[in-house]
């Protein structure tokens, strides 16, 4: 008896169920565990002087080859035998999903796989009676499917959860070995540049932060200086004030700078008074200078008129 | 859905939130800029009007300006200055109103008549 094929008396929260064309509909279960029986998979022993089990693995598809289906993706299990043996399992994931597709079994449901040679301590004793016509025995150490009516023996076992073995493999589902779940390299590439560009708009939009904060720490240094002006209503107000004093002041100078240019000694300033709206001025004119001073007064925005005896009374008016 | 798919979905979904959040960000700096530069521009100006035409140590500027006019003429208030001239010649009446015009004093009232061949002045001016 292999050391690896012993009965688990463990108990396991899968569903146990042996794998075979014409079996009945399993238990509803969450998990399960599948065993393969041979209709399922390729087994050959192989006598090769290598130590490790990676080593085998590497090997098993140029020794199982000449039984290999070419269209068909399989995985390969390797067990180590005695004398330098080695055991090579392959078989095909798709055509187990599929078989199980009919129970409304998923992939993802199925979590472990046995192969019947695990069970070949109990084969080698007993039949293992499929259906009413197929039985499980041991042939030269191998699980074979054959007609009840070619064995001797009327005593057949039948499959239950107590059969199972303390060594278990992983079931590799299709989806994960597609190439859609493989990180290649081209996936990273992608990814980088993605995140690249990304971060490269994440940097842009700070900076617009950045310059933002600028502008607002700008307007608060001002408001520092003279904090009567950071809201809106007094901001207003003292502008307002301001603006029409500026304006006043201004027109008061440029009507000044306008009589100024009036006077000379043929125009003599007589009075000058500075009124709400206007700053009036009279000139006494010489008749000489009278063309020379409406001229002047025609060219700014002063107004005049005339009295008697060279008297110009000028009106500017202010904004 | 593979690895593969959830880390270039991921990439994506990056890339779309970080191009989104950068329009975001560049159209509110725009409109955060338009108003701010604005808002700093009303400033700066208030500013300078109110500095211009609230300067203060005038005071001193005015009496060194007009030391040729005595100062008995010259009567200083709190924020402003009031002076009563008589007899300024045509010269002297140019060189202070020049004087008064080129400072950032607010006219308030301004009275000139002409009394033989000189001139009566009578300003107000605040600050």
């Amino acid at each position: 008896m292999e050391r690896w094929i012993v009965l688990s008396l463990i108990s396991s929260s899968s569903e146990l169920i042996l794998l075979y064309k014409g079996m009945p509909t399993p238990k509803k279960a969450s998990k399960y565990d599948i065993m393969l029986t041979p209709q399922f998979y390729i087994v050959k022993d192989e006598e090769i002087p290598i130590k490790y089990a990676f080593q085998a693995k590497k090997l098993a598809p140029s020794i199982l080859d000449d039984l290999l289906e070419s269209n068909k993706d399989y995985e390969f299990i390797v067990q180590k035998l005695p004398n330098n043996k080695w055991r090579f399992f392959a078989y095909a994931p798709k055509d187990v999903e599929e078989f199980l597709k009919k129970f409304d079994i998923k992939p993802n449901q199925i979590k472990k796989i046995y192969f019947t040679e695990q069970i070949s301590n109990i084969l080698s004793k007993v039949p293992l009676s499929l259906d009413e016509e197929n039985a499980l025995v041991l042939l030269d150490s191998k699980a074979t499917i054959i007609p009840k009516n070619m064995l001797e023996s009327a005593v057949f076992a039948n499959f239950n959860k107590k059969m199972r073995p303390k060594k278990a493999f992983g079931f590799k589902p299709t989806s994960t070995k597609s190439n859609t779940n493989k990180i290649d390299k081209v996936t990273i590439i992608v990814a980088t540049l993605l995140f690249l560009i990304g971060a490269a708009f994440l940097v842009e939009a700070f900076s617009y932060k950045q310059a933002t904060k600028k502008l607002e720490e700008k307007l608060i240094a001002l408001y520092d200086e003279d904090p009567s002006l950071s809201t809106k209503l007094a901001r207003n107000a003292i502008k307002s004030k301001y603006e029409k004093i500026e304006k006043t002041q201004r027109s008061i100078r440029e009507q000044l700078k306008n009589f100024s240019q009036l006077s000379s000694k043929k125009s003599i300033l007589e009075s000058l008074t500075l009124n709400k709206n206007n700053i009036e001025a009279t000139f006494k004119v010489e008749p000489s200078e009278i063309k020379r001073v409406k001229a002047i007064t025609a060219n700014t925005s002063l107004s005049y008129k005339e009295s008697r005896g060279g008297i110009l009374k000028i009106q500017g008016a202010l904004q | 859905m593979s690895k593969k798919s959830i880390i270039l979905l991921i990439g994506l979904i990056f890339l779309v939130a970080s191009i989104f959040y950068d329009i975001k960000a560049k159209k509110e700096y725009i409109k955060n800029k338009e108003e701010l530069t604005q808002e700093v521009r009303e400033v700066k100006n208030i500013i300078a009007l109110k500095n211009l035409w609230s300067a203060k140590a005038l005071k001193s500027k005015i009496k060194s300006s007009l030391n040729t006019i005595s100062n008995k003429k010259l009567t200083f208030k709190r924020r402003g200055v009031e002076l009563v001239a008589n007899n300024l010649s045509y010269r002297e009446l140019n060189h202070i109103l020049n004087k008064f015009a080129s400072m950032p004093l607010q006219f308030k009232k301004l009275d000139i008549k002409k009394v033989g061949s000189n001139f009566n002045l009578e300003c107000l001016c605040e600050w």
